[in-house]
């Protein structure tokens, strides 16, 4: 059963429930399932085979796998990319940077000359 | 003698330990039972035994596990029902 563009429902964890498709058989008990689950190796007692079988390449992206989960007539969401694009973030300000810590040095030392 | 508010069993008893090493009496709400599957009645891993007010303290992941029907059902169970879903599940297959 466990072969290349086999469909699946996972049955255990955070996906239970999610259909996906097995893109690679990495050995006997484990397998790499994309499709409405997060991409990821499985194990097959994680899963329960559909009856269903579609033509995929091994290692397949996602947008090959959520076209044929289409074409098994299973509604495809878009996944969020996980990437998440860097923000700027407000730097931490020291009370005592560099600059500013050598010019108040300065200031210091121009109170005491003055004195 | 205590208060007579604390004579009664209402409240449970936690013996604290104070820092000068005598043991106190504190008196504090009873818990609530623990959640339990709507299935099969064993009590839930993963779901805390707390009174709601502290349980809600708590942050989402914490008080009931990450998967479809998590603090309602057990694991075994809910594996048992998407096997069921599966095997229903009509896919064309072309």
């Amino acid at each position: 059963m466990t072969k290349v563009g086999q469909a699946v429902m996972k049955i255990a964890g955070r996906d239970a429930g999610e259909i996906g498709i097995i893109i690679d058989v990495i050995n006997d008990n484990y397998v790499l399932v994309d499709g409405m689950t997060r991409r990821r190796k499985c194990n097959i007692k994680h899963l329960e085979f559909l009856s269903a079988e579609v033509k995929v390449k091994k290692n397949a992206p996602y947008s090959e796998t959520a076209k044929a989960l289409e074409s098994l007539g299973i509604k495809v969401s878009e996944k969020k990319e996980n990437k998440k694009e860097a923000k700027e973030r407000p730097r931490k300000t020291r009370k005592y940077d560099r600059k500013e810590k050598s010019a108040a040095d300065n200031k210091k030392a121009a109170k005491k000359n003055r004195k | 003698m205590v208060a007579p508010r604390y004579r009664s069993r209402a409240l449970r008893r936690v013996f604290v330990k104070t820092p000068g090493g005598r043991v106190n009496v504190h008196y504090k709400k009873r818990k609530p039972s623990g959640a339990k599957c709507r299935e099969c009645g064993t009590v839930l891993r993963g779901v805390p035994r707390e009174i709601p007010s502290k349980l809600k303290r708590l942050a989402k992941s914490e008080r009931r596990p990450q998967r479809p029907y998590g603090g309602c059902l057990c694991s075994r169970c809910m594996r048992k029902f998407f096997v069921q879903k599966a095997k229903e599940i009509v896919l064309k297959n072309d």
